[in-house]
């Protein structure tokens, strides 16, 4: 855990996060992960200090998986991120428009469900969630 | 300069009133680009190794503006080029879409936008065969607006994403160029073009 100047605790950058991925935002065929997950305001994750994969897996399964519903959403696997390269990549990305590069911080936020929810802040412009996710994207497991 | 030669040839894998078919995409190089942006020719050869059946452009359209529907009846219609510039996997994605209701995404998220479907199969007809030959097959979203999009994962340059919205405009975002912009499907497809030279 890293502690900024303001006294808030983030993840350090030794720390892997974990994203829950459903057939809607990631194809597997060609393996791209939907540059939106990444993009915006707080875009979640787990940390896997907080909790193991399969503990995450579980909770994905409650929250995100819903086959009954029409067209079915299926949570068809996960992506695993390091902090440190994400936080790396934001560091040398330039925004286009403002030439300023992101100070990207994976902030803890533990929910009720999700002891081991995080968010990203600030707001991660398009082009750097899609750097994120073409090279920040460590592994990718899929459901057997 | 994008390697577009004189010819460019597609298996097309399709089952059509005629029988299966190779498609001969044809258009003149140009050094200039400009051409690169106008109609294709088509001829169309018998995949039997028969004689070479030509058709005339004429019957060409009568069979491209045939409408191929999926998904829900009542939503939009791809044309027999889009599908072969989105490939069987994207086609298939898209068809699920379709059925997309308002809320789909965790209460958040409109159904299909008829007009952008619409939007990205006029950019597929126009486009699609040349990106076929540069980039590949694209994957296909949808994002919670409605609007389809579609990304290519290259080598070259990265991701390259296209939103196509309502107004039949299309916002684009290229990883490589670290640009995000949007224009008409002509201007977008110059960027494209661009990007990945």
């Amino acid at each position: 855990m890293c502690t900024d100047m303001d006294g808030t605790n983030y993840c350090g950058d030794g720390e892997n996060v974990v994203k829950g991925l459903l057939d809607e935002t990631y194809d597997p065929v060609s393996r791209i992960a939907l540059p939106k997950l990444f993009k915006g305001k707080e875009s979640s994750y787990s940390r896997l200090r907080e909790l193991d994969l399969h503990a995450i897996w579980v909770i994905f399964l409650k929250e995100l998986h819903h086959p009954d519903r029409e067209p079915p959403k299926n949570l068809i696997g996960y992506a695993i991120l390091n902090v440190g390269k994400m936080r790396r990549i934001a560091r040398e990305y330039r925004n286009p428009e403002t030439k300023e590069n992101v100070k990207l911080e994976m902030l803890p936020m533990p929910t009720d469900t999700n002891r081991a929810h995080a968010v990203t802040v600030p707001s991660v412009p398009s082009t750097l969630a899609q750097v994120i996710s073409s090279t920040c994207i460590d592994s990718i497991g899929t459901a057997a | 300069m994008i390697a577009i030669t004189q010819k460019t040839t597609l298996l097309c894998a399709l089952t059509l009133p005629i029988g299966p078919i190779r498609t001969t995409f044809t258009q003149a190089s140009d050094t200039q680009g400009k051409d690169l942006y106008g109609p294709l020719r088509f001829d169309t050869q018998s995949a039997s190794g028969g004689a070479h059946e030509s058709l005339p452009v004429n019957r060409y359209h009568s069979f491209s503006d045939s409408d191929f529907k999926f998904g829900d009846e009542s939503m939009g219609k791809l044309s027999l080029l889009a599908q072969i510039a989105l490939g069987a996997n994207s086609v298939q994605r898209l068809s699920r879409f379709t059925r997309s209701q308002v809320g789909w995404h965790f209460g958040e998220g409109e159904s299909m936008s008829d007009a952008s479907l619409q939007s990205a199969d006029k950019f597929l007809r126009q486009f699609g065969a040349n990106l076929l030959q540069a980039i590949g097959h694209p994957s296909v979203f949808l994002n919670t607006k409605g609007e389809v999009e579609l990304i290519w994962k290259t080598e070259t340059a990265g991701l390259l994403e296209l939103d196509f919205r309502d107004d039949q405009t299309v916002e684009y975002c290229f990883e490589r160029k670290n640009v995000e912009s949007a224009g008409s499907r002509a201007d977008v497809y110059r960027a494209l073009v661009t990007a990945i030279q």
